[in-house]
């Protein structure tokens, strides 16, 4: 099958189900799946619950800040809120890259919000229950469970424990260590 | 000096000396000659003038005694006229001997003369005056006998005594003239005798110079024939050899001749296959112009390919930059699908068709996220292939570029290949022409090496004449030796 007609038939294929989306009713018997988010930090995969982040941005200015914490890239300007962004690489023990492009929002205290900053978002992904595991080795405390994405194991980061953990730092005002647990 | 002399200037010499020694001898028996017959001719003309004026004088008076005589017999004045004219011619002759006479004595002879016509002149007178005075005949005749008469004969006596003197002075001078001839003839017969002595002696002298030098030079003459004889056998081995070479040479010239030939017929063979070479060269070139031609407007339409891939270029580029909005599109609208998908779930029941439309929305811009990276993709390739087909066209190009200045390189080399294929062929046909020249100039020189093989023998044959005739001469130069030379003193 020559490139042309490969590329006609996905056309196809497309429209055929764009169209079915309209004209299928809306399935309630959804078996029990989890939406996530595929990012790479430092070239390594990691699944994000989309239930735990209030959003996703791109392309966000970030305005750099004097701060003990490294991991503090600076602030940024994210649907007229003021929030601080945080290295998700730094917090995970890779380099701090000081001009990531991707951002996720997370909720910080009762009212509060962060962003955790990295390189490369891949896609969404809704995960099957039965693709969720355990951490296969123990690591950082904030990955407890790893989800199966196109064939591959790739830890799942636990949100809330990275906040909790930020929201430790600042309380301490020094910087916490890798090798501290934490 | 003389030692430098010829045969023929010492010859010549001596004829010469002899000559002027003739010469001289001829010129002084001349000159005592002619001093001779002068001094015989001075006395007889002075001896014989004195004579004859004696003489005269005698007539003069015996005419005067013979007209006064007349006179006293019949007084005619005729007589007296004739005794007047004899008085004058007497007194003329007197003169006459007075400067005739260069002695002392002839001077007082004449004085004596001149004082007894004197007397006579004056009885004379005398007796012309007695006649005139009618005297008578006795008286005049003894007159005439006792006076005039004794005057007349003393008269007579004293031209007497004068002509003795004459006749003494001429045999004076008859015997001088004698003398002085003597005197000559013993100089002439002296430079004669001077003449032969020196003749004589010249004679010897040249005899032996002549006969050292001829002898000298018969010597050099018989070694000089010995060595004609050694060179003549020489020559004759030489000529012999000469011959033997001519030979070989004639052997040579004649293969010469033939590969000569052979040379002019493969030049004429060169100089067809030159001029079909040249045709061929000149095809060549038109053939090569043809395709320079074409390799042009392969390069013209190399530059528009080149133009309309870069323009392909410019266009996948734009093409990249609106797929580059379209994946940017997709993506914002995945963002947008995802926020719209957390917000859903925030709303809880209520939004749970709204996450469904979010769901399909974000599937679509997954999809044409993916296919936008995939056009990025087929675009890149584009690029790429468009990128590796400039620069293939470019390298076309410039091997089009090259290959144009190579075939202007091979055209002008054809063109210069053509030329000196006719140059070729114009040195093949004069190679041909000069082969032919060089062919009949050897056949000319088989003829001269003919000629002179000829006038080798002739020169052999002319050898053995030459030794022949040295031979000869050494004999004929023993015999001169001989003839000035006799055995004894040759020591043959």
């Amino acid at each position: 099958m020559s490139r042309a007609a490969e590329i006609s038939d996905r056309a196809a294929e497309l429209r055929r189900s764009f169209d079915m989306s309209f004209t299928a009713p809306a399935r309630r018997d959804v078996p029990a799946a989890e939406d996530m988010l595929v990012i790479h930090v430092a070239e390594v995969p990691y699944a994000i619950r989309l239930a735990c982040v209030l959003g996703l941005h791109a392309d966000c200015a970030i305005t750099p800040l004097p701060t003990p914490v490294p991991e503090l890239l600076g602030i940024a300007a994210l649907r007229g809120a003021i929030v601080p962004v945080y290295s998700l690489g730094g917090l995970l023990g890779h380099a701090v890259l000081r001009t990531p492009r991707w951002f996720v929002t997370t909720r910080a205290g009762r009212d509060g919000l962060l962003a955790l900053a990295f390189e490369c978002f891949v896609r969404q992904a809704r995960i099957a229950a039965e693709q969720i595991c355990p951490a296969p080795a123990p690591g950082l405390p904030c990955v407890r469970a790893a989800v199966r994405v196109d064939d591959r194991l790739v830890p799942l980061l636990d949100i809330p424990a990275l906040v909790a953990d930020i929201e430790r730092r600042v309380r301490a005002g020094t910087p916490q260590t890798r090798s501290s647990g934490t | 000096m003389t030692g430098n002399w010829t045969v023929g200037q010492k010859i010549g010499a001596g004829f010469a000396a002899i000559v002027a020694l003739a010469i001289v001898s001829g010129v002084v028996a001349s000159v005592a000659l002619t001093r001779v017959v002068d001094a015989k001719d001075d006395v007889i003309r002075r001896t014989s003038e004195l004579l004859v004026n004696a003489e005269t004088l005698r007539a003069t008076i015996d005419r005067s005694i013979s007209a006064v005589r007349g006179y006293l017999l019949a007084p005619d004045e005729r007589f007296l006229s004739v005794i007047s004219a004899t008085g004058a011619e007497f007194a003329e002759l007197i003169t006459r001997v007075r400067g005739a006479i260069r002695s002392e004595e002839g001077r007082h002879l004449v004085a004596a003369v001149e004082e007894a016509q004197a007397r006579y002149a004056a009885t004379t007178g005398q007796m012309i005056d007695l006649r005139r005075s009618d005297a008578g005949e006795e008286v005049i005749a003894r007159a005439f006998e006792d006076r005039l008469a004794p005057q007349a004969e003393v008269l007579r006596a004293s031209i007497d005594a004068f002509k003795e003197y004459a006749r003494v002075v001429l045999e004076e001078g008859r015997a001088q003239a004698s003398t002085m001839a003597s005197l000559a003839t013993g100089l002439v017969a002296g430079i004669a005798a001077l003449a032969v002595v020196f003749a004589a002696a010249l004679a010897v002298a040249l005899t032996r110079g002549l006969t050292a030098q001829i002898g000298t030079i018969v010597s050099q003459v018989r070694s000089s024939s010995a060595e004609l004889q050694t060179a003549a056998n020489q020559q004759a081995t030489g000529a012999r050899e000469q011959a033997t070479a001519m030979s070989e040479i004639t052997t040579t010239i004649t293969e010469l001749l033939a590969t000569s030939r052979q040379i002019a017929g493969s030049a004429q063979r060169v100089a067809h296959i030159a001029v079909d070479v040249a045709n061929a060269a000149s095809s060549g070139e038109g053939t090569v112009g043809k395709a320079h031609e074409s390799i042009a407007a392969i390069r013209q339409q190399m530059d528009q390919l080149v133009g309309y891939m870069l323009d392909l270029g410019n266009k996948s580029q734009q093409i990249g930059a609106v797929v580059d909005i379209v994946s940017e599109l997709a993506e914002q609208t995945n963002i947008l699908a995802i926020n719209a998908t957390i917000e859903a779930a925030g709303a809880g029941e209520a939004g749970t068709r709204f996450a469904v439309v979010a769901d399909e929305i974000r599937k679509l811009a997954d999809r044409v996220g993916g296919s936008a990276k995939e056009i990025r993709g087929l675009i890149e390739d584009i690029r790429s292939a468009v990128n590796t087909s400039i620069m293939a066209t470019e390298s076309g190009s410039k091997a089009v570029d090259s290959g144009l200045r190579h075939f202007s390189d091979v055209a002008a080399a054809f063109k210069q290949i053509a030329e000196q294929v006719r140059t070729t062929a114009d040195a093949a046909r004069e190679i041909e022409l000069s082969t032919q020249q060089q062919a009949t100039a050897v056949e000319q020189v088989n003829v001269a090496i003919a000629s002179v093989a000829q006038a080798t023998r002739e020169t052999e044959a002319s050898t053995a004449q030459t030794h022949q005739t040295a031979s000869e001469l050494a004999s004929l130069s023993q015999v001169l030796m001989r003839l000035i030379r006799p055995p004894a003193a040759t020591g043959a």
